[in-house]
């Protein structure tokens, strides 16, 4: 069985003789056991008993090719106006963890991995990088492989943002009916020009499954130290002047 | 030697005796009681606090206790605390110029436990060594090189010297230099360096990637080359960028020309031929 479509029960399951393709990430097994894990940046082979349940989950987009941040940074195409208790609609990518039963074999990007930095040297926040579409509807947007949507609500004053970053390790993902994956609903405080992100760590919408696997949930990534004392994501922004008389 | 003498020894060494072994006995509990602080305060701080927070604290609090247990000591022979400082200022003075550069190396290793220039873990440039810092101690920082070796440092000059620190900014630079040859495309060569660091997963997307000119050399046009990785990627990031360039100037149909020299002749340059010297005979 070959699957290119994200629309699938989470966890991936992938059986003797099934191979998986998820963006750019390949996982074949065969018949006799092997296991071949591929992304754009290199590939790892293992020998997994046929027996063995090998599955594929969805992690956050932070440990590819480096776990240097816990932060994603979401780029839009087209800054977006955003106004208060307003919500807007993006993507973020995902990454993939191979596990056989507990053991975790190998994480997978499934599209290009880029970096940023957000503010300067000494003080910024370093982020994985993302170019997407911001929209007001979800309906709007484009779901691409290797992405999970990400919805956003606006507290604070009105902006033109240029993108939303956020913290996103140890994120738990949600599922609809379609098989389509979505970040935790985030919070955008506009504040003097100063834009802060926070995790809420509550399904975007109702309707959504949480995505269970009581072993990929145990299992927590250690940061490197430092990293655990990461602030909020906040960056400045340019302030919208009004110059129109508000209704 | 007469007998008086001896006898008074003895006396003296029995009065002291007694006074010598409280001073051991409290000395050793104060010693047991450090190291067991400090053994209580690694197996529960190093799971929470990074390194560079939890050893400095370690290494105060040891030591504090060692000096508390050896003021203690002193209790049996009849010598107090304000005693102490008042021949301290005496003896401070006889012993501050006997050790003058280990008391040196004690406050300076304070003061750097205080201001953390550097932490244990930090890729640092120390006195001319450059490597990982190993650990710092009351008298001296270890550095482990790039090559492995450990090298001490006395902290008197860790402390007055000039101090690189690698890991405290979020991003690293990455540059270097490439000559290409003077018939070569040169708008073709700056845009395959350029699409080679945006396509680097490390290379960051701000600070973007630069190319440019930096010289016309007498054999090859030269360009810079610049792109910031994440800190703990960028002798990755360089080597890795170092030997995809190779191909992607080959792909791109850039020549890296070899040292050349033209050499022009003023006048019309005679070559005698074999044929010519031949005929001549």
């Amino acid at each position: 069985m070959t699957s290119t479509s994200m629309m699938l029960e989470v966890p991936w399951r992938i059986g003797p003789g099934e191979e998986i393709q998820l963006g750019e990430a390949t996982i074949k097994r065969t018949e006799e056991g092997d296991l071949e894990a591929c992304d754009r940046y290199g590939c790892v082979s293992a020998r997994v008993p046929p027996e063995r349940f090998v599955y594929v989950v969805p992690i956050p987009a932070i440990y590819r090719v480096l776990s240097a941040t816990p932060y994603i940074y979401v780029d839009f195409m087209k800054r977006i106006l955003i106004e208060e208790d307003e919500d807007y609609w993006t993507l973020a990518p995902i990454e993939l963890e191979v596990y056989a039963g507990e053991l975790a074999l190998v994480r997978l990007s499934p599209i290009m991995v880029k970096h940023t930095l957000i503010g300067d040297v000494l003080e910024g926040i370093l982020s994985r990088y993302y170019k997407a579409d911001a929209v007001f509807d979800e309906d709007q947007l484009e779901y691409k492989l290797g992405t999970a949507i990400v919805r956003f609500i606006v507290k604070g004053s009105s902006v033109l943002l240029p993108g939303v970053g956020f913290n996103a390790s140890g994120v738990e993902f949600y599922v609809d009916e379609q098989g389509r994956l979505y970040y935790p609903l985030l919070e955008v405080n506009v504040e003097g020009g100063v834009v802060s992100v926070k995790r809420m760590d509550e399904p975007p919408k109702k309707g959504l499954k949480p995505v269970k696997l009581e072993s990929y949930r145990s299992r927590r990534v250690p940061l490197p130290v430092s990293l655990a004392y990461a602030t909020p994501f906040t960056m400045k922004v340019d302030v919208v002047r009004r110059y129109l008389p508000q209704p | 030697m007469d007998i008086s003498s001896v006898s008074s020894f003895l006396d003296t060494l029995e009065a002291n005796a007694g006074r010598a072994l409280k001073a051991a006995i409290i000395f050793a509990v104060g010693l047991f009681i450090a190291v067991l602080v400090r053994n209580i305060m690694r197996r529960s701080l190093s799971p929470r606090l990074p390194p560079h927070v939890y050893k400095p604290l370690e290494t105060v609090v040891y030591y504090s206790l060692l000096i508390l247990a050896g003021m203690g000591a002193l209790s049996p022979f009849g010598i107090s605390l304000t005693s102490l400082v008042i021949a301290g200022g005496f003896a401070g003075i006889v012993v501050g110029l006997a050790t003058q550069s280990t008391l040196s190396n004690l406050v300076s290793g304070i003061m750097l436990l205080v201001e953390q220039p550097l932490r244990i873990g930090d890729p640092v440039s120390v006195s001319g060594y450059s490597g990982v810092v190993a650990g710092i101690n009351v008298f001296s920082t270890q550095i482990r090189t790039w090559d492995g070796p450990i090298v001490r440092i006395p902290n008197n000059e860790v402390f007055n010297t000039i101090i690189t620190n690698y890991s405290r900014m979020k991003a690293r630079r990455v540059e270097f230099k490439i000559g290409i040859h003077y018939d070569s495309d040169l708008q073709k060569a700056i845009q395959a360096i350029k699409k080679l660091m945006e396509d680097h997963p490390l290379c960051l997307v701000n600070p973007g990637p630069e190319v440019f000119v930096e010289d016309y050399g007498d054999n090859a046009i030269l360009l810079k080359m610049r792109c910031w990785a994440p800190t703990q990627a960028w002798f990755a990031t360089k080597v890795d960028l170092q030997t995809k360039l190779k191909t992607a100037l080959d792909e791109a149909g850039i020549k890296i020309p070899y040292p050349q020299l033209d050499v022009h002749f003023v006048e019309k340059l005679r070559v005698a031929l074999e044929e010519d010297r031949d005929k001549s005979k």
